[in-house]
């Protein structure tokens, strides 16, 4: 490891020996802010530096690169994780839960995502993986006193160790029949005539399975809905935006790596893109909790982000990464809205939200305005994504995926509507209402306003995108 | 390079020779049909032709004669899993450490660096379980830990 390599991993450095030293420096931090301060502090300098410093070298160690791509992503999760430290302060003081911990295993979780996003080696993509999924097991489980959480943190265990399985089993028979472990080498054995080729399509297969556990694309959703039910509100938005997010950005850097598809391996995926949008959809429709809905509705725009990378081309994965990210902005908005309503108990049914327009207009207001972001309405960064998605996928000759794309966010405008309808026109129970706190606030507004701007022009957002997409 | 050094061909009837003989398929097919069908034969059969009375006492789990009491899922302090946690993860070290001791040469300074910082992150984070007092074994201890952190 020399000079220019560690000043090229500086933010993840940053990130990870930040956490360490906050691990230690705040034990006993229940009801105490500045291990978050410190925290999101440390986050926003990874996120400045991976920004701001050029990088001398193009890879570390064969695994890990440090272009353009990587640096945007490690940014993106370092600002997600900055974002969910500010606006998770009275949530934790609440709950009497350790804020030093929680600090110290967001950032180890944000170091974990970017270093996935910026994988180019298999082992790579497992060590980083492994690394911000340890993290999470702990952070779901985060609030001993909820025997939710606990069932939560089990139920993501138990997948995710699955996953992992399925995820070594299959890089180790990739490896077998193309000798190499580097991306565009490991996956030289899947071209038709190559020798073993049907050892590495096995272990591509199970390659993808590991991938669509971890982002819950039907069938592998089944964890979803109960560990974004029992997860504390504000690790339910990071495990919605930042890991679905890097573990589709290591996906992305897959497949721009096959020229083209093998055979098999594209009906595949479209099956899952396919399934992910109609079951979601279906699902979510019958749901009563808000927190289980908005599981279902990540499993659908996971099928969308699918949609976009099956084009097989720059146009379509850029529209993917475009999606991913105004999706993150709008699912980390909507959860710390839902973390700033909390108070002894999350609001999880749709019967909590009653009357809250009147009550906290403001909230209520961002609330409906990302909640329609989702649903796709304009002008919202939401309309464009899948404007750019759709047209991608028509493009490319993929009619049946849109079609079943746009039915899909038609329908799915009922889910999102019915907390409003509740917020909105439904008289309040006479419940003391909570205040939010200013921190709060300024993410919610953050989240709002780029939910927004992006709607409105996205086109300096999408011509940096289509910049960095390999 | 396993390609060559492995050299294993794919074309062809790959593995032939070591298949066995037909005779011996059949009788450990055989051996598996009977096993099956006798354990589907015994399941039906009790189903169909056997007691089913059900009561609040016939219901009850066997306990050795004694009645029950108590939840069955009853909460446990887990210090047992604590340990075994413990042991894993300096378990795991030693592995790093030993995989880099076979070739210290070949890996020069830089090597030792990269295992140092394993190792001095790894002595951190025993110093943030001891801080915490997960090493404290004895239970009065471990009582007024949990008193002190309010959990």
């Amino acid at each position: 490891m020399t000079a220019p390599e560690l000043i090229a991993l500086l933010p993840l450095l940053i990130l990870a020996l930040g956490a360490t030293a906050l691990l230690l420096a705040a034990r006993g931090s229940v009801g105490r802010g500045w291990p978050l301060a410190v925290g999101s502090a440390l986050a926003l300098s990874a996120a400045l530096s991976a920004v701001l410093l050029p990088s001398c070298v193009t890879e570390v160690g064969g695994m890990y690169s440090t272009g353009p791509y990587a640096r945007f992503f490690i940014a993106l999760w370092s600002l997600a994780t900055a974002a969910t430290l500010i606006s998770s302060g009275p949530y934790l003081s609440r709950r009497r839960l350790p804020s030093g911990e929680y600090s110290a295993l967001l950032l180890f979780a944000a170091a974990g995502m970017g270093l996935l996003s910026s994988a180019v080696s298999l082992s790579g993509i497992f060590l980083a993986l492994e690394a911000f999924t340890l993290a999470f097991y702990v952070l779901i489980a985060f609030n001993k006193n909820c025997a939710l959480g606990a069932e939560a943190g089990l139920k993501y265990l138990v997948p995710g160790g699955v996953a992992a399985g399925l995820l070594a089993f299959g890089m180790a028979l990739l490896y077998a029949a193309s000798g190499s472990l580097q991306l565009p080498a490991a996956t030289a054995a899947l071209t038709i005539g190559a020798p073993m080729q049907s050892v590495a399509l096995a272990g591509l297969a199970l390659l993808l399975a590991a991938f669509a556990f971890k982002l819950s694309l039907v069938p592998f959703h089944f964890w979803t809905p109960d560990v974004y039910q029992g997860a504390p509100a504000p690790v339910t938005g990071l495990l919605a935006s930042g890991s679905k997010g890097a573990v589709t950005a290591a996906l992305l850097t897959l497949t721009a790596t096959l020229p083209a598809a093998p055979a098999p391996f594209k009906p595949a995926l479209a099956t899952l893109a396919l399934l992910s949008m109609v079951v979601g959809t279906l699902c979510a429709l019958a749901q009563s909790n808000v927190k289980r809905m908005l599981a279902y509705s990540s499993v659908v725009h996971m099928g969308f982000v699918l949609t976009g990378l099956l084009c097989w081309n720059h146009t379509g994965r850029t529209a993917a990464l475009f999606y991913l990210v105004g999706y993150s902005i709008v699912t980390l908005g909507i959860f710390a809205v839902i973390t700033s309503f909390s108070g002894e108990q999350e609001p999880q049914q749709l019967s909590d939200y009653r009357g809250l327009a009147r009550r906290q207009p403001l909230r209520a207001l961002a609330l409906t305005v990302l909640l329609l972001a989702l649903a796709g309405l304009p002008p919202t960064v939401g309309f464009m994504g899948k404007l750019a998605i759709f047209s991608a996928a028509l493009a490319a000759g993929l009619p049946l995926l849109a079609v079943v794309g746009i039915v899909a966010s038609l329908i799915s405008v009922y889910f999102y509507l019915q907390p409003v309808i509740q917020m909105y026109m439904t008289p309040a129970p006479s419940a003391e209402a909570i205040e939010g706190h200013s921190s709060e606030y300024g993410i919610i507004a953050l989240c709002l306003g780029l939910t927004l701007i992006f709607g409105l022009w996205p086109g300096p957002l999408l011509e940096l995108i289509a910049r960095l997409t390999p | 390079m396993p390609l060559e050094a492995l050299s294993i061909s794919t074309a062809g009837a790959f593995g032939s020779e070591l298949m066995p003989p037909a005779e011996s398929l059949l009788s450990l097919g055989l051996y598996v049909a009977m096993a099956v069908g006798l354990i589907a034969f015994l399941l039906i059969a009790c189903r169909l032709i056997g007691q089913k009375t059900h009561s609040k006492f016939k219901d009850q789990p066997y306990e050795s004669g004694i009645d029950p009491t108590g939840p069955a899922q009853p909460g446990r302090p887990v210090p047992f899993y604590l340990v075994a946690i413990f042991f894993i993860v300096f378990d795991v070290e030693v592995v790093f450490i030993s995989t880099w001791a076979v070739a210290y040469d070949l890996l020069g300074w830089s090597g030792f660096l990269q295992i140092l910082f394993f190792i001095v992150i790894l002595f951190l984070g025993l110093v943030y379980l001891w801080a915490e007092g997960a090493l404290d074994w004895s239970p009065s201890r471990q009582r007024h830990s949990a008193t002190k952190e309010g959990r």
